[in-house]
């Protein structure tokens, strides 16, 4: 079980709903998106998965390089691929922006 | 024509190898693999594509950290394990107080497998078939739901309601001829798509009957 915590200051896009999508089980994670509570973006993850740190950062680097909403992120995760964790990211933006 | 025939193994299948020969074209074999029993191996079928003759496997280590994915040639399956051949009876008694296995002896019987086409899978369904003992006091309860025909959302919440409210955190995974994906997901009211699992490739669907895969005509 790891801890991952990211802050993208630069995301500074005002959101007012929120989302929550995705189930934790095996190779899938669960995430919140809501408006977040100070400026810019923070993203916490909780993962069964130990030692990926970089490739979170990769893949939140990506995501907040196209989106510019100031959210906070919570993710429950068990053992999603980079993949499916872009898939999950794009719904929950596809809900809040509804 | 159906991708598989009944014949061949299918996704979540426990496989006993004759020789326990499994290759990989990509990745070099991790020292625990090759440390591995040569004969009398058991492994699970991936959702991957393989070249003919051969079937994806996985095989698992001791800790959970140990999974590794190659190919096994399918005329040195010896036999071969369908989730819905395993059931509680098969563990070696005292294993009820492990909450996993306590929890599947109570879901058989809430769910008639008469009726469904279910089974334990992941270190459950491993436990079950081989007899290694690697159900943890943490382990959740994997459950492969096989489902060719279309069921409705009002179906999925009601197979849903029951096993939610089992003791340990149940992952149920719907498998249609063509992809696999949560029926957790699937129940939730306000879900619109759900995210499917192809050999190649993770999707998102709003009815998962209705992602095929087309494969060239061999």
């Amino acid at each position: 079980m790891e801890q991952i915590e990211f802050d993208y200051p630069a995301a500074k896009r005002r959101i007012t709903k929120k989302a929550h999508i995705g189930v934790v089980g095996s190779g899938d994670m669960e995430v919140l998106m809501e408006p977040a509570q100070s400026e810019g973006a923070h993203v916490s993850i909780t993962t069964s998965v130990d030692g990926f740190q970089r490739s979170w950062k990769a893949v939140f680097d990506r995501f907040f390089s196209k989106f510019d909403g100031a959210v906070r992120i919570r993710i429950n995760d068990a053992g999603a691929t980079p993949g499916s964790v872009m898939l999950r990211l794009e719904q929950a933006v596809e809900v809040i922006s509804q | 024509m159906l991708p598989t025939d009944q014949y061949s193994p299918r996704v979540h299948d426990l496989l006993l190898l004759r020789a326990g020969i499994v290759s990989s074209a990509d990745v070099a074999k991790p020292a625990w693999v090759s440390s591995s029993p040569a004969s009398n191996l058991w492994v699970v079928v991936r959702r991957a594509i393989a070249p003919d003759g051969l079937v994806a496997v996985g095989i698992r280590g001791i800790n959970r950290q140990q999974r590794w994915g190659g190919f096994a040639d399918v005329a040195n399956v010896k036999e071969r394990l369908h989730p819905s051949q395993l059931s509680f009876h098969m563990a070696c008694r005292t294993r009820i107080v492990v909450p996993a296995l306590a929890a599947l002896s109570w879901l058989e019987g809430q769910l008639d497998k008469s009726e469904l086409d279910w089974g334990p899978v992941g270190s459950v369904g491993f436990e079950l078939a081989t007899g290694q003992q690697v159900v943890t006091g943490t382990s959740d309860l994997d459950i492969a739901l096989f489902a060719p025909t279309r069921f409705t959302r009002e179906t999925a919440r009601e197979l849903w309601s029951v096993m939610k409210v089992a003791a340990v955190k149940v992952d149920v995974r719907v498998e249609t001829l063509y992809c696999g994906f949560s029926l957790e997901e699937y129940a939730r009211e306000e879900t619109g798509q759900v995210l499917v699992r192809l050999p190649e490739s993770r999707q998102l669907a709003t009815d998962p009957w209705s992602v095929s895969v087309i494969k060239d005509e061999k």
